[in-house]
């Protein structure tokens, strides 16, 4: 088919359509980007462990404050509290998958990271579970070996797309696009067609036969 | 779209016995109107196309059935040798074929089909080209007797460019029709195959398009 005229001819016999193919693409992309896909912002805070008084290290107790901080007995009221003052309209569950805890293995210190779609919601998130967790921590783990938790401090992230990614693979797709297209054309041109048997005067059409698909030839 | 319309595969629809083909039906009568009209001469007509799956079979047995049908004594005759399916469309107790007429089989003549008037003279089993017999005397005769005999004779020959064949049928008969299918067929076999009728001076009818 393509196979007696190079790619580039080809592309290069369609240049209009290969590129009204690659602008209209690269358009579409950038605003499908910029209107449909949102960013989102996260919000850290750092929490330490104490050390008790009879040397014991809290280290031992870090993945149980990690998973105390994703219980109701923490998340109920930051929940309520989301809802009354910012309109927070995600679940129990919503909430509890926006957490996420991460500690090293051996350290004292442990960092809980809220996501969601509004920057004021997510830091409230992390430090008010943060600040619950301190509060409820040391009535249910023992209490003579706890200490209060310190908080560190609180860091809000705005995340979004790289714009040049997107401006990239919106020209690969684009060209690719236009690739495909122009050698379709090109088959396609190659075939006779009603406009062709009309402007061709050498070929003496003498009768056309319309058929459905109820004929078999 | 007519890369969607799929009218290949299955028996070859004979449209004037199909209720629901009638404008199909008008337009291959008109096709013989022109043909009785523009060339009342044309008494052995040769249909074949540039490739094959493009309607020359199609075109040939109803066009011999639309001749037959308005009284004239047609005679279809199946010339593609490498494809034979005259005798699968028209129904009748052929003892040979043209493959065994060309050999001087003399009992070997056309048989009558279910449809008043109209005579077929089928392949019964598939050949390889026959060129060379083609080109003898032997054809040329039988073609002679039969339009004698006839008032017309339809062949459905093989693809002009496949095969020699229907390139030296177009030189022994009165006139070549050619069929193409729009959409489907390329632009450079419709041209290549009139180049190879000029340069065998044949008589060359014109195009069937088919939509």
């Amino acid at each position: 088919m393509i196979k007696s005229r190079s790619l580039f001819q080809i592309i290069r016999a369609h240049k209009l359509l290969a590129t009204v193919t690659l602008v209209i693409t690269v358009v579409l992309m950038n605003v499908f980007t910029m209107v449909l896909v949102k960013p989102y912002y996260s919000s850290e805070i750092d929490l330490i462990a104490t050390q008790s008084k009879n040397g014991d290290t809290a280290t031992k107790n870090i993945q149980t404050y990690q998973d105390l901080i994703k219980t109701p007995l923490v998340l109920a009221p930051v929940h309520r509290e989301l809802v009354q003052k910012y309109g927070y309209q995600g679940s129990m569950t919503d909430l509890k998958n926006s957490i996420d805890t991460t500690t090293e293995e051996g350290s004292r210190v442990f960092t809980v990271t809220a996501k969601g779609e509004r920057p004021l919601v997510v830091r409230y998130i992390a430090n008010r579970s943060a600040t619950l967790l301190e509060t409820e921590a040391s009535e249910l783990v023992n209490p003579s070996n706890v200490r209060p938790l310190k908080i560190g401090k609180t860091a809000v992230h705005r995340h979004q797309l790289n714009p040049w990614i997107v401006v990239t693979l919106s020209v690969l797709t684009g060209m690719l696009l236009a690739v495909l297209l122009s050698i379709w054309r090109d088959i396609s041109n190659a075939k006779v067609s009603r406009q062709y048997l009309d402007e061709a005067d050498h070929l003496h059409v003498i009768e056309t036969l319309k058929l459905d698909d109820t004929i078999t030839l | 779209m007519a890369w969607f319309k799929r009218h290949t595969g299955g028996q070859t629809t004979v449209v004037f016995e199909q209720p629901h083909a009638k404008q199909v039906a008008n337009q291959l009568r008109a096709l013989r109107t022109t043909l009785i009209q523009n060339h009342p001469r044309a008494r052995t007509i040769q249909v074949t196309s540039p490739n094959i799956r493009e309607g020359k079979t199609f075109v040939a047995a109803n066009l011999a059935v639309a001749f037959a049908r308005i009284g004239q004594q047609t005679l279809i005759v199946d010339a593609n040798f490498g494809a034979p399916t005259i005798h699968q469309i028209f129904t009748g107790a052929p003892s040979g074929g043209l493959v065994e007429a060309l050999n001087n089989h003399n009992r070997n003549q056309p048989v009558a089909t279910q449809y008043e008037n109209l005579d077929m003279m089928p392949i019964l089993t598939a050949q390889d080209s026959m060129g060379d017999q083609l080109a003898q005397p032997r054809f040329k005769q039988l073609l002679v007797s039969w339009s004698q005999q006839y008032d017309r004779v339809i062949i459905d020959s093989a693809a002009l460019l496949n095969e020699p064949d229907a390139q030296i049928i177009s030189t022994l008969v009165d006139a070549t029709l050619l069929t193409l299918r729009v959409g489907r067929t390329k632009k450079q076999p419709v041209e290549d195959a009139q180049a190879l009728l000029r340069v065998a001076q044949a008589q060359n009818l014109g195009w069937l398009a088919i939509d």
